[in-house]
């Protein structure tokens, strides 16, 4: 038996409180079956309550890992705006020097604080989700505090980092004018949310391995620092031979190079590679939201 | 749903919970269970393998709304693994746990809180976990701090409260939210007394319309406020009924452990040493003992012994308005409460009390050696009753009670009974309140 909620009962009132409140009870049966058979709408549900029941704390969780950063500084918030533009920075400098080839499509700066802004934000929900399991376990194993609030908590840091990183852009763009022209541009912001979907989908299902196995995160971090050199990030991947054949196998390439194209040019260089990487993304995430769920009480009783 | 005294609020039907000896053991316990969970299978675990352990087997009860159960069971018995398996945290290998309403629990102090923010957004934070809206926190929130007494110290960080503190806010919040099931673990008895006195009237209070459950070492406790209880033994329950048998039980089970333990240095300690324990009724000297049939533990308020070829079981606790407490008041009647069972036929029986004060003195002997009463000239069965204080006397604070019985100043039982806390309704000042009664004369030819 997998009952999460097998019935809702109405409840005598015990005050003004509990009268506004929608009075039901539920009937909550644990056992080794607990989730087994939960499928993607169970799923779907009880994390959408969940996140929406753990909306404060997903703010102060972010609100507190933000302060904490800076607090002991002195500069303070000047790191909060610095370190996020670092990384832009230093490869902005080799592509200045002709250490790195760069592509006449757009400007290089742009190029590359694109590259890397995208790269950051899509790799992000992958090592982020298997950190917040392993660092959050003790809270996660002695409360019911949702598992996506933790995980979300942690995407504070990311999400402002990015529009640090937008910020910069934006300037960038208005400066060298490689500003959106065509309104195309705007399917931009849903395909990022798409590449974050897909990303998480990745990073719940990678979170299940690595609970058995530490060495999945090892690996993905490998992964992920190499990887930004084959993901057109800094330099443009080359279009002919087996490393331009590798590329459309590389979701990651997809979608930083797809979604720098069309937010500065208004068109996706290889719209059917896209759709089909969007679309795997998607299916990936749901199926991965489906296994987390039935995965997920074990996961915490490991802590 | 209708609340009714005898709805069940909890049912735990064949649990068993498998934990592995080591790191390796416990990953390959988890891939099995995820593998067989991600297949849609259920996560039954019926085998044990090398290096698995049951935590829990065959747990079976049933908690009512109205009920308290007390578990009880020496450290590593499965007494928080039971709670965390019932709250959820833990799912079961086998069996099934059915929960009908809310949850509250205070399983682990500080679960849940955010050391950085102040006492009072964590109150709303686990009002969230416990499926409470901002608004209904926001009423619940002044009985929470009035209960809390933690004053202004809500706006201050949770870092900078002491763990009594954050005991406090813990419990306010759990009970004020009034779930439908109440898991409790050993952290209310860690609280100071004032607090203490708090959790269990709030519990008595609770106890009407939720049910329950309350693990303790504390015997004391146990038996003021629990319903009904279970002594638990590696993971198995070995006995449940009325809290007081549980704790007859769970005496016993303690007693042949130790036993067990101290068996070799009782063989080797010197049979003749002179037994003057009754009279002085709790002196901290080794009492003659036959060897090995004696139990033998030394504590700072002299030995724990039990001659099990003459006494099968003792039982013994402070009453005050006929009810067992630990909490008595200096101005009000109490009375100590004992039961013996004796194996053979005891001469000249003797039972002392002794009350000692903190710091190991001893305050104030009650003995039968002054009264002599001819029940105990010939002793057989089962022994039972009250010594009446018409007032108890000392002034506030906590004193520890020892018991002791001896047959013809041989000693046969002795025992060191939990502490108990003396509170006063009138001023307290100095060591003892004797029971005094005034009378007057007035001179009437004074003008």
């Amino acid at each position: 038996m997998a009952t999460d909620v097998a019935q809702e009962v109405p409840r005598k009132g015990e005050g003004k409180a509990a009268k506004r409140r929608q009075n039901k009870v539920q009937r909550v049966v644990y056992s080794p079956a607990y989730r087994a058979k939960g499928g993607l709408f169970q799923a779907l549900r009880t994390y959408s309550a969940e996140i929406w029941r753990d909306r404060w704390q997903i703010w102060m969780n972010f609100l507190r890992k933000f302060k904490s950063s800076y607090s002991t500084t002195f500069f303070g918030m000047f790191w909060a705006f610095a370190l996020p533009l670092v990384p832009i920075g230093a490869y902005t400098l080799l592509a200045t020097m002709r250490v790195v080839s760069t592509t006449d499509d757009m400007s290089h700066l742009v190029y590359i604080a694109l590259g890397v802004t995208l790269y950051a934000y899509i790799t992000a929900p992958i090592e982020q989700t298997m950190a917040a399991l392993k660092s959050d376990m003790a809270l996660l194993s002695k409360t019911h505090i949702g598992v996506f609030s933790v995980i979300l908590g942690r995407f504070g840091n990311i999400a402002f980092e990015t529009l640090v990183r937008l910020g910069l852009i934006g300037v960038l763009m208005a400066f060298f004018g490689s500003y959106p022209t065509h309104w195309q541009s705007l399917y931009f912001i849903p395909l990022l949310a798409v590449a974050f979907m897909a990303s998480l989908g990745v990073g719940l299902i990678l979170a299940i391995f690595n609970a058995v196995a530490s060495d999945v995160e090892k690996v993905v971090s490998v992964v992920i620092r190499f990887g930004v050199f084959f993901s057109a990030v800094f330099f443009p991947m080359p279009q002919d031979g087996l490393s331009g054949q590798l590329t459309d196998f590389n979701p990651l390439h997809t979608f930083v190079d797809g979604l720098r194209h069309l937010l500065v040019k208004g068109y996706l260089p290889e719209w059917e590679l896209m759709a089909w990487t969007a679309g795997g993304g998607m299916v990936l995430f749901f199926i991965a939201l489906s296994l987390f769920y039935r995965a997920e009480p074990h996961l915490r009783a490991s802590g | 749903m209708v609340e009714s005294a005898n709805e069940v609020v909890l049912r735990a039907s064949g649990v068993f919970k498998k934990f592995g000896r080591n790191h390796l053991v416990a990953r390959r316990q988890l891939a099995g269970r995820l593998s067989a969970v991600l297949r849609g299978k259920s996560a039954e675990h019926k085998q044990i393998k090398s290096g698995d352990f049951w935590s829990l087997q065959d747990i079976n009860l049933e908690v009512c709304r109205g009920e308290v159960l007390g578990v009880i069971g020496l450290n590593g018995a499965g007494k928080s693994t039971l709670l965390r398996v019932l709250h959820g945290l833990l799912p079961p290998d086998l069996g099934e746990i059915e929960v009908n309403g809310e949850t509250g629990a205070l399983i682990e102090l500080g679960a849940g809180f955010e050391a950085s923010l102040s006492g009072r957004e964590n109150v709303f934070i686990k009002g969230a976990l416990m499926g409470r809206s901002r608004r209904e926190m926001e009423e619940l929130f002044p009985l929470i701090h009035e209960f809390s007494e933690i004053g202004d110290f809500i706006n201050s960080p949770m870092s900078s409260y002491s763990s009594g503190m954050r005991l406090r806010l813990a419990f306010a919040i759990a009970s004020t939210i009034k779930p439908d099931l109440l898991l409790l673990d050993e952290i209310v008895s860690v609280g100071d007394f004032t607090f203490k006195q708090k959790c269990r009237s709030r519990l008595n209070e609770m106890s009407e319309k939720a049910g329950v459950v309350f693990a303790s070492h504390s015997m004391s406790d146990i038996r003021s406020m629990c319903t009904k209880a279970i002594v638990l033994q590696k993971g198995k329950i070995m006995f449940r009924g009325e809290p007081d048998l549980a704790i007859d039980f769970y005496t016993d089970m303690q007693a042949q452990i130790e036993s067990k333990r101290v068996a070799p240095a009782a063989q080797s300690a010197p049979a003749d040493e002179p037994a003057s324990e009754t009279s002085a009724a709790a002196a901290p000297k080794k009492p003659a003992y036959n060897p090995g049939d004696h139990v033998v533990k030394d504590t700072r308020y002299g030995v724990i012994a039990i001659d099990r070829t003459k006494v099968l079981r003792a039982d013994h606790y402070w009453k005050m308005d006929g009810k067992p407490a630990n909490v008595l008041d200096t101005c009000k009647p109490a009375s100590f409460h004992f039961e013996v069972e004796c194996l053979q036929t005891i001469d000249d029986l003797e039972i002392g009390i002794m009350i000692w004060d903190e710091k190991g003195n001893k305050i104030a002997p009650i003995t039968t050696e002054f009264v002599k009463p001819d029940r105990l000239r010939e002793t057989s069965g089962k022994v039972k009753g009250d010594v009446n204080l018409p007032q108890f006397s000392l002034v506030p604070g906590r004193y520890i009670t020892t018991i002791a019985i001896s047959e013809k100043g041989v000693l046969l039982y002795r025992n060191v009974l939990e502490e108990i806390s003396v509170v006063s309704s009138a001023r307290p000042i100095g060591v003892v309140r004797l029971p005094a009664e005034w009378t007057f004369e007035v001179d009437a030819d004074r003008p």
